[in-house]
């Protein structure tokens, strides 16, 4: 007879046929995840789609875009993979028009932070193209935020390189090493102007 | 009102049945065991339950789940329990309850369980309810079969109370199963009671049950069509019919029958929630402490096999892991990425809840960030630490303890409704049969917990009761106009109208599926769905896309099969990802030939996404980068290499890689680890590519709430991503791809 610590008593005849089971029921279990796994023959072969609107990754730089960086020209912060970034006080990017087709508007997507915002309270952002001011607009709540304004075609015109920026007027000033935060960017660039692009969607527009 | 007729109708059919099969299997099966009156209802409903859940899943299982049958065993076993005299009340009287005790239930149970409801009654627009509760039982019954459905892992789930939803929702739809789920509130508020006057203790029992049945979270969750409340009515019924076991000692010996009932409910509470399994735990360890003997044990085992076993044999057989979506680093399956695991768990441990010291105030008192508040009241509990001087006492703290174990795996608060007729319990009973105290403590918890009265301490966004919507639940508010109110439901009823029957939407968000046909693919939901939303963020992130070539060059070696390891183990949740993988001869690329054979792990059955040449695909391990990861190919003849290029994302940073072959021995040895990386621009095309993959897998629509993650880019250019808006409704857009 065999006792178990619990006072339990099995005999001994027993015994073979527990272990047995047990054996099996573990080899059944382990079916599961054991064994080379299945090979697969070559799939069907994809062609790469010839370049389609190319200005959709030169034009609108997603701070998650991966030559992002080659962009910055100042005061954006992170790393590669981020999907948003810190700014300073003056943040820029910069962007080369290889030719315009059709009219463009400044777009932006960005954050007033809430941990920021405490501090600094509501903040004036100065839109720029090109050091010119396109426009400036009062934020008095920290949330997302969305800005699009079409760009005048003179800004635009004569130059190949265009350098956008927004700045806000407060920063928060970090009291451990004195890093200045301003904005969480997410996105900053130009995008077809579609309202001016068609003419028939220009005059539906107005007559709304 | 036709609609809430039915509605009642259908709720009460299956009420009815559930009580109807529990008295039948305690008349043929228990005869003879003295059950007094009052404990008879909830005891048996719980176990008719669990024998009508067995009912329903065979049905589904041999592809008989038609509403006649369904309905039919529901009227029948009505029918059958009141011609046999099983349905009439009877068993031994209790003492007469005191008037007060009793004017008190009457007021503060009535006014509450009329609050109740009515929220049941209205129509069901709750998140998980109107979306997998309700739907994965809508699209069985449609189909009347169990569907091979691994589009998410709520379908993965064990369903053993919402396979008796089943019956009702076919009578009454949406609204009957919320009431179905209250039936189980008041169930477990009745078996608590009587429990309290089984010891003795009319006013301890009526306490507790109003400590569980008041509480804010029980009483939003029993009023929708969640399982919560239920799962806690069966955990409960399986320490009730042990306690009754337990007293049944006579002559050295006790009923060996009533461990059947605990074992059918200790399993049915596996197929109830997962996490609920652990009363089988208690039940086992209680048996064998109590009789020290194999035979009992092996009894309750294996009547809990007959409940659990179905769900467990339908996982593995159909998900290839029998705890699916759960133990995937065990059970490796195609459903569910290792990696969606650790995430989500990781999760579910924390509910945005950084400090643990800040739990007790979330789950009770506030209920923003845990979904839930239980409710002031319960900051007594350490006072039940003096129930300990009680042998019961010392029972209810272990059960509620093992119940409660499984919390930490889900911290959100209704997963502590389990465990909370325990700790009900032992608040009145560490106070003692002292009535002025306890009516003082029912009425305190009362008015604390009273709907309006909720906001003045909880958080603004706490989930809980928020009115008595009696004109919805009437439908003397047009149902379609009061649900509309729920953006959700007119993206449901959106793609109802504008998605042909049989396609698939891929979503970001989730929505309420229950009311529609049309399949939604939530992003996160299944290892399928991940695969497609990856696709569709390569289209446009950045961090994604294939800009990486990592070239390993050696001297020449022939052979049959090389593969790349991966080596590194990386400290992070970094996988490994291979967009391309590209083999090459003296500079030249050697084409890919039909013979070859494409072999990975892990993630096996996406190795063919590294071999496809498309750059809005790529192979991904979906687990943490470590050692033993790989990607095989067998040229199907020997063949002559000098260079392997891996093409990746830049998202990866900690992933190590070397070249290997077999040895003459069969063994791998490594022949290149030096590498060079170069980038490349991304794909100028990739919009176009990822919706073209997609619709190459059978995905022509895309549904997005404009505030989703790649909603924006989209937006302002869907014909850049080959997509065109079909409708727009709630905040949300509809598109097709052109392809």
């Amino acid at each position: 007879m065999l006792h178990s610590p619990t006072g339990l008593t099995i005999p001994m005849s027993r015994r073979p046929r527990l272990s047995l089971c047990l054996v099996a029921g573990l080899t059944v279990f382990a079916t599961g995840c054991g064994g080379l796994p299945p090979s697969y023959p070559l799939p069907a072969q994809r062609t790469e789609f010839a370049a389609f609107r190319p200005y959709r990754t030169s034009y609108v730089i997603n701070m998650s875009d991966a030559d992002a960086q080659t962009h910055i020209v100042r005061d954006i912060g992170g790393s590669v993979r981020d999907p948003w970034r810190w700014t300073g006080p003056h943040p820029a990017v910069k962007l080369a028009l290889k030719e315009i087709s059709s009219p463009l508007k400044y777009t932006i997507d960005f954050t007033v932070a809430d941990a920021t915002f405490k501090d600094t309270g509501p903040v004036t952002v100065t839109f720029l193209v090109n050091d010119q001011v396109l426009d400036r607009v009062h934020y008095t709540k920290p949330g997302e935020q969305h800005f699009e304004k079409a760009v005048p075609a003179a800004w635009l015109g004569t130059t190949s390189d265009i350098t956008l920026s927004a700045e806000p007027d407060k920063v928060w000033t970090s009291p451990g090493d004195g890093a200045k935060l301003g904005l969480i960017l997410t996105r900053l660039g130009l995008a077809p102007d579609d309202v001016k692009a068609s003419p028939q969607l220009l005059k539906e527009t107005k007559a709304k | 009102m036709k609609q809430a007729l039915a509605a009642l109708l259908g709720a009460g059919i299956t009420c009815a049945a559930c009580y109807a099969v529990g008295v039948l299997f305690i008349q043929r099966l228990l005869s003879g065991v003295q059950l007094r009156r009052i404990e008879r209802f909830p005891l048996a409903f719980t176990l008719g339950a669990a024998c009508i859940h067995l009912f329903v899943f065979t049905t589904l299982a041999i592809r008989a789940a038609y509403w006649p049958l369904l309905i039919g065993f529901e009227v029948a076993a009505i029918v059958w329990a009141i011609r046999s005299g099983a349905w009439a009340p009877q068993g031994l009287e209790s003492n007469k309850l005191s008037r007060s005790l009793r004017v008190l239930i009457a007021l503060v149970g009535g006014a509450f369980f009329t609050v109740y409801f009515f929220n049941a009654w209205e129509p069901e627009h709750s998140p998980d309810g109107a979306a997998y509760h309700l739907g994965l039982i809508a699209r069985e019954l449609h189909a009347h079969r169990f569907e091979y459905i691994t589009s998410t892992i709520y379908a993965m789930l064990s369903q053993g109370v919402e396979l008796v939803y089943l019956p009702a929702f076919a009578i009454g739809r949406h609204s009957a199963v919320p009431l179905v789920h209250l039936c189980f509130a008041v169930s477990l508020a009745l078996a608590m009671f009587a429990y309290g006057r089984r010891r003795g203790k009319p006013w301890v029992g009526a306490a507790a049950a109003l400590l569980t049945f008041l509480s804010p979270v029980v009483g939003r969750d029993a009023s929708i069509a969640y399982n919560d409340v239920a799962t806690a009515a069966i955990v409960f019924s399986v320490f009730y019919w042990l306690e009754i076991w337990d007293a049944s000692y006579q002559g050295e010996q006790r009923d060996w029958r009533l461990l059947i009932p605990v074992g059918l409910l200790s399993g049915y509470s596996y197929a109830a929630k997962y996490t609920a399994f652990s009363i089988a735990i208690y039940a086992i360890g209680f048996v064998l402490w109590r009789t020290r003997r194999l035979k009992p044990v092996l009894l309750v085992t294996g009547c809990a096999i007959i409940m659990a076993g179905p769900w467990v044999a339908r996982n593995w057989i159909v998900y290839q892991n029998p705890v699916a979506p759960l133990g995937n680093w065990l059970f490796h399956n195609p459903n569910v990425h290792v990696r969606f695991e650790q995430e989500y768990s990781e999760y579910l441990q924390r509910y945005g809840v950084e400090n643990k010291w800040n739990l007790a105030k979330e789950d009770l008192i506030r209920g923003d960030k845990t979904q839930g508040l239980l409710g002031p009241i319960f900051f007594l509990l350490p006072l039940g630490l003096f129930a300990l001087r009680y042998p019961t006492g010392r029972r209810l703290w272990l059960a509620g303890l093992i119940a409660f174990l499984p919390y930490f795996g889900n911290i959100g608060t209704r997963f502590l409704i389990p465990s909370l007729p325990f700790f009900s319990l032992l608040i009145p009973l560490a106070i003692g049969e002292v009535p002025i105290v306890l009516a003082g403590l029912i009425v305190l918890h009362a008015g604390l917990s009273w709907y309006p009265v909720i906001p003045r301490y909880a958080a603004p966004n706490a989930w809980r009761i928020y009115n008595i919507p009696y004109r919805a639940a009437l439908r003397l508010t047009d149902p379609d106009e009061y649900l509309s109110q729920d953006a959700g439901y007119r993206v449901a009823r959106m793609l109802e109208r504008f998605v042909p029957e049989h396609e698939q939407v891929l979503a970001v968000s989730g929505f309420p599926d229950s009311y529609t046909s049309r399949e939604i693919l939530v992003g996160f939901q299944s290892a399928r769905n991940e695969l497609l939303t990856d696709i569709l963020y390569m289209g446009w992130i950045g961090g994604n896309q294939d800009i990486l070539n990592r070239s390993f060059k050696f001297p020449e070696q022939t052979n049959r099969r090389f593969r790349v390891a991966q080596i590194a183990r990386a400290t992070t949740i970094d996988q490994w990802n291979v967009h391309e993988l590209r083999f090459f001869d003296k500079g030249v690329e050697i084409a890919r030939k039909p013979q070859w054979r494409l072999r990975a792990w892990p993630n096996p059955w996406d190795v063919q996404l590294a071999f496809d040449n498309s750059p809005a695909t790529r192979w991904r391990s979906w687990e943490t980068a470590s050692p033993g990861m790989y990607i095989e190919v067998d040229f199907g003849q020997d063949q002559a290499v000098d260079e392997v290029r891996v093409e990746t994302s830049g998202d990866s940073p900690t992933v190590r890689m070397q070249v290997e072959m077999p040895g003459p021995s069969g063994e791998w040895k490594m022949i290149a680890e030096r590498v060079h990386d170069t980038s490349s621009p991304p794909p100028a095309s990739a919009r176009r590519m990822a919706t073209f993959e997609l619709a190459a897998r059978g995905i022509h629509y895309l549904v997005l709430y404009d505030t989703d993650f790649s909603a924006k880019d989209i937006l302002e250019d869907p014909e850049a991503w080959g997509l065109k808006v079909v409708a727009e409704e709630g905040g949300a857009k509809l598109y097709r791809t052109i392809w």
